[in-house]
């Protein structure tokens, strides 16, 4: 993984901050990864269960995947409330930006 | 004329009993589905197919099969009167197979399926005993009712104050509790208690990755790079075609009447050696093993503490199921478990692969001898 596509850390190893469109970007590219759905149709607005017909197994799975390649940990209680692809695009900038905080 | 009556006839098992009564009985066998289309009828014939043994299957028998839809969580299944009344009189056989299996799944939800549905699938067998011919109920347990016991469980236990990992392990333990309560007044049960249930053993089909088949994705994702584990921790699985089998033989016998039976593989796989060898041949990084005391608390954060935290209980603990009760059954009728050795865990993953459900890593190449070794 690039080095910009890290979450920041904080302290002295902090890497570059990670922009939206990056994160964004990354989410994409995983969730298609793991379910196989093509980039372009997992858009912002699409309902990660209903319409991308992602299973809890999936959602999990994905969840995992994004901790380890931010290097964040996700908050499950936050998680499952997360329903659109907007939804966890969302947790992730806050949970760097907590991360970032708790950082400094 | 013989009726066998199946909830969850779609599932990994139910699939696998379906098949094995098409083949040794000759009645006919009636399926509860939530929804009955014509996808999921052709999904049923194609596992049904697909999970085919050694015995031709007889396309001709699957006009055995009466479709019925409706709910095991309703009462009375949601039934229409007419169509309940006429199954009541008609059923002598009854296999409920029917549960929520995830473990991280909604409380509300397992306990609706697996305690709600086990107690109305219990209402319709005592109305089929009561007025019409209901010979036994197969009730599909499983080995987790013992919660976070260690050492060896035995087949009549079942309340020895454990305390359970997850919903779905208290669910099947009060789903038992109802059966003992049903048996009391009268109504003859069959428990059935199999082990982790994987895919064929003849071929490794399966037509549900289930929790098994979560840790390959998971190691091939680097999620589980670290695994907490016991010396002496082992997994027990069971091949489903070989458990539905076991099953039928067991409740084709009078002695199992109001028994108990645990559906185990005499075979068990130390947890290290099945992490080490799933790596190797689908060449993922093996994960790092650690004493349970050893753990972080910052290994068990987010959500893959999450995860670590619903396998935990399964890695660390030292246990195995007494199956006396079973095997007596099963061998005097010819059965005995094969061993589970390399080559048939090698048939899982192998279909795991051919599916598409994971991919090989990196690392693949120079494992084969490391497999076998």
């Amino acid at each position: 993984m690039k080095e910009q596509e890290r979450c920041a850390q904080g302290g002295e190893n902090s890497t570059k901050a990670v922009t939206p469109l990056q994160v964004r970007k990354m989410v994409t590219r995983i969730i298609s990864d793991i379910t196989k759905i093509p980039e372009p149709e997992i858009t912002g607005d699409k309902l990660i269960r209903d319409d991308l017909g992602v299973d809890s197994m999936r959602a999990i799975e994905s969840l995992a995947v994004i901790e380890k390649e931010f290097s964040i940990v996700i908050d499950p209680d936050k998680a499952f409330l997360v329903a659109t692809v907007n939804d966890l695009v969302k947790l992730i900038e806050d949970t760097c930006e907590s991360l970032k905080k708790g950082a400094v | 004329m013989q009726c066998t009556f199946i909830t969850g006839g779609t599932g990994l098992l139910g699939v696998n009993i379906v098949k094995e009564l098409l083949q040794h009985t000759s009645g006919k066998i009636v399926l509860l589905m939530r929804k009955v289309t014509v996808e999921k009828r052709t999904g049923l014939f194609r596992d049904l197919l697909a999970f085919n043994g050694d015995q031709p299957l007889d396309l001709l028998s699957l006009q055995r099969i009466e479709f019925v839809e409706g709910d095991v969580t309703l009462p009375r299944f949601g039934l229409k009167p007419t169509r309940w009344d006429r199954l009541v009189k008609e059923v002598d056989m009854v296999y409920h197979s029917a549960a929520v299996i995830t473990l991280s799944g909604a409380e509300h939800e397992t306990y609706s399926v697996n305690v709600q549905g086990t107690k109305n699938v219990l209402d319709f067998a005592l109305a089929c005993r009561e007025r019409g011919v209901l010979d036994r109920v197969v009730h599909v347990s499983t080995v987790a009712v013992s919660g976070n016991r260690q050492g060896t469980v035995l087949e009549d236990e079942l309340d020895n104050g454990q305390v359970f990992n997850n919903p779905y392990e208290k669910s099947k333990f009060e789903a038992e509790k109802l059966v003992m309560k049903y048996r009391s007044i009268g109504l003859p049960v069959t428990v059935v208690r199999p082990s982790m249930v994987i895919g064929s053993s003849r071929t490794g089909f399966t037509n549900n990755f289930n929790i098994f088949y979560f840790q390959l994705r998971l190691l091939s994702q680097g999620v589980f790079d670290t695994v907490p584990i016991t010396e002496g921790a082992v997994f027990n699985f069971v091949p489903a075609d070989l458990a539905a089998r076991a099953i039928c033989l067991i409740s084709g016998s009078r002695e199992s009447v109001n028994n108990n039976h645990h559906i185990v593989n005499d075979h068990s796989i130390p947890v290290r050696n099945f992490f080490e060898k799933v790596s190797a041949y689908l060449g993922y990084k093996k994960p790092h093993f650690v004493s349970p005391a050893d753990i972080s608390p910052a290994a068990l954060a987010g959500v893959r503490g999450k995860i670590l935290s619903i396998y935990y209980p399964y890695v660390t603990a030292r246990k195995a199921f007494d199956s006396s009760r079973a095997r007596q059954i099963l061998e005097s009728r010819g059965f005995v478990w094969p061993a589970m050795n390399d080559a048939s865990l090698t048939k899982m993953l192998d279909y795991c692969i051919y599916s598409g459900y994971t991919t090989l890593g990196s690392e693949v190449g120079h494992e084969t001898g490391a497999y076998n070794a």
